[in-house]
């Protein structure tokens, strides 16, 4: 069912320059969704809708998701050397299933 | 006389028809059926159906209202677009399985009576086992069984609950069943649980993660549209309002993304992601502002979609290549870049990427938390988002068809009817993010919210691009969880690993008191033996001759202390 495809050139998403594109054009679009809260925080044409006073902190959802994420990232490694078993653990075999 | 039968009924009688039926007759009656069904529910105008006498009870067996018409609407659509996606499977057993499962939970979502309920709930129990089983392996064999125990438990728990419920109030009616608690409202409080069992409450969620993943290509498909949806209904209908909800369903967003960082097995990411899911349904229900029970609703109908639509790509993978572990996989977009761009569609709705339907359902959800100053629910729900775009918005696209290396598999896209209903699905979640006033339109409540402000759209890109931001900043710096072939631990090591290790160890212990009991009643039967043995044995003292000199001398000696005491006493 597999086999191996080596004729075909590296495609565009895979190339290394690809990637280093797509990085900075992130980091691109982070900065600039930064400013709406420098606007807000100035007064300047954009108002945020808050309910608690720690939204209206400039950055505060950015900072938020990147902080986030990393603690789910790092309490990961954590929790798995805590839950970790073999693959086996259950001791039900490893045979996968699909349709008849 | 149509509206004599409760909606999904069209579905579960068609079932009974499919085994007769081969080829493209069989594939057309399968896509038949939830479009008459659907026509069917249509036919219907709001009020009460099908009363049935039980005994002295009147049941009410249908009842057609703007809630239950929110999950009767989504689910034709998933049972429809669950059967396209199947239609290539010969197993005849899997079609009547999934059928008759979609039509149990329609039924369900139109109760009218709690004993109709009961009936239904138990139905998608059984019918839908056979979907798990349909894999054919002793770990599907195993993990069905667990699933059955457990969904069969909670509808006997419902069926306790109704009894109670009736003997203390007389009455049948699946309405507003009040707050639960063990000492004030036994009945309400039994099915209570019996729904959080289905809807994958906290300590209660393990078959989820257990059997889904173990279920066939196209039966997780169906598995993922129903069950727990229903749940939410069953609580929505019951227990709106109900405060315990809202921490219940705060952790129920939370702690699965601990696990689903961990998990090698995509489907099985898929179904710790459903959990989170659910979270923020139950929540909302919990809450029971009309906004928020909109948003629960809202946000069940779009789940569906996009669910389905994840759990479609992992399936057309599983169908393909034979293997959904991140492990094994790497680069697949090149040999299937159809299912990768809906898996991304999907993955971006989850995500609640603006112009997706997650945007315009969730933040219903985290509007009403914040107006109903639920302080620390509000910011377990964002952080929760961050969870999901971590393992729905980059996981599951990212291992299931990218990865770090080439994994050299090359196999052919998934099968056209797989693609189409991808497709569709995917474009409903677009349609739905882009315009989403048809399905506010259907919501129980009137809606007044506007998801598309500029606040509201700034503020959840900052949260989701930055997060994506800490996705590669740690990826870059190669700090994120690798993908191990590996087994978590999670609730489920009690009843898989520590109740049977507890039984064994009381059976042992058991064993040994009985070998103990029959040891020392050996010693004391040896014993006593042993004592007759010395007073009867064969040269025992009671069985050994003695001379009769000596029995005369003993004789003289008696009457000789009875002459002596006859003389002392005078």
């Amino acid at each position: 069912m597999a086999d191996q495809d080596n004729t075909t050139p590296t495609p565009w998403i895979e190339r290394a320059s690809s990637v280093t594109l797509l990085v900075r054009l992130l980091f691109v679009v982070s900065a600039c969704l930064f400013v709406p809260d420098v606007l807000d925080v100035l007064h300047i044409g954009y108002d945020k809708h808050v309910h608690y006073g720690a939204e209206s902190w400039l950055g505060f959802y950015a900072v938020f998701g990147f902080i986030a994420y990393s603690f789910i990232v790092g309490a990961g490694w954590i929790w798995r050397s805590i839950v970790m078993r073999d693959e086996g653990f259950y001791g039900n075999g490893d045979e996968e299933g699909d349709d008849a | 006389m149509l509206e004599h039968l409760p909606p999904g009924s069209v579905l579960v009688l068609g079932a009974l028809v499919v085994p007769l039926l081969r080829g493209v007759p069989r594939q057309a009656w399968l896509l038949a059926l939830p479009i008459l069904s659907f026509a069917h529910l249509l036919s219907l105008a709001h009020g009460s159906y099908g009363h049935l006498l039980l005994f002295d009870i009147t049941l009410s067996v249908t009842r057609v209202d703007k809630l239950s018409l929110v999950w009767g609407y989504i689910f034709h659509i998933a049972a429809f677009l669950s059967a396209l996606y199947a239609a290539h499977v010969k197993d005849s057993l899997q079609p009547v399985a999934a059928l008759i499962y979609a039509g149990a939970a329609i039924a369900g979502a139109f109760a009218g009576d709690l004993i109709t309920l009961f009936v239904c709930w138990e139905l998608t129990a059984i019918s839908s086992v056979f979907l798990i089983w349909a894999s054919r392996t002793e770990r599907s064999y195993r993990a069905g069984m667990r699933y059955l125990i457990i969904q069969v438990g909670s509808g006997v728990l419902l069926l306790a609950g109704v009894l109670i419920h009736y003997s203390d109030t007389g009455s049948l009616a699946f309405d507003h069943l009040g707050t639960p608690s063990f000492t004030d409202n036994l009945g309400p409080t039994l099915i209570f649980i019996a729904f959080g069992m289905k809807c994958a409450f906290p300590f209660l969620h393990n078959w989820l993660q257990d059997a889904y993943p173990e279920a066939t290509a196209t039966g997780t498909v169906f598995l993922s549209a129903f069950t727990t949806k229903l749940a939410v209904y069953a609580l929505a209908r019951g227990f709106a309002g109900s405060e315990i909800l809202v921490p219940i369903g705060a952790a129920m967003t939370a702690f699965p993304v601990f696990y689903a960082v961990l998990e090698n097995d995509l489907r099985r990411v898929l179904a710790y992601s459903l959990n989170n899911q659910l979270g923020f349904m139950v929540v909302g229900i919990g809450i029971g502002s009309e906004m928020a029970l909109n948003g629960a609703a809202s946000h069940a109908f779009a789940h569906i979609l996009y669910k389905a639509l994840l759990f479609m790509s992992m399936g057309a993978i599983l169908h393909r290549v034979g293997t959904v572990k991140a492990t094994e996989l790497g680069m697949l977009y090149r040999s299937m870049p159809l299912t990768t761009f809906f898996c991304i569609i999907g993955a971006l709705s989850i995500s609640a990427f603006p112009l997706f339907s997650g945007f315009v359902t969730k933040s219903m959800t985290l509007t009403a938390a914040a107006a109903g100053h639920y302080d620390i629910t509000f910011f377990v729900l964002l952080f929760a988002s961050a969870g999901v775009l971590h393992h729905s918005g980059i996981k599951i696209p990212f291992y299931g068809f990218f990865g770090h290396h080439d994994a050299g598999i090359r196999v052919r896209e998934a099968p056209w009817n797989m693609l189409l209903a991808m497709g569709i699905s995917a474009f409903l979640c677009v349609a739905i993010g882009v315009y989403p006033q048809p399905l506010y339109d259907i919501l129980p409540y009137p809606v007044d919210f506007e998801p598309y402000t500029a606040s509201h759209v700034i503020t959840q890109l900052q949260l989701l691009v930055f997060a994506l931001l800490a996705f590669v900043v740690l990826a870059l710096k190669h700090l994120e969880t690798p993908e191990l072939r590996c087994t978590n631990v999670d609730f489920d090591v009690v009843y898989r690993k520590l109740l049977p290790w507890i039984v064994r160890r009381v059976g042992s212990l058991c064993g040994a008191l009985r070998d103990g009991v029959i040891d020392t009643g050996k010693s004391l039967v040896g014993l006593v033996v042993a004592v007759l043995h010395f007073g009867h044995g064969p040269s025992g003292v009671a069985a050994r001759s003695l001379l009769s000199s000596t029995a005369i001398a003993i004789v003289i000696v008696l009457l000789f202390l009875l002459l002596l005491r006859n003389y002392l006493t005078q």
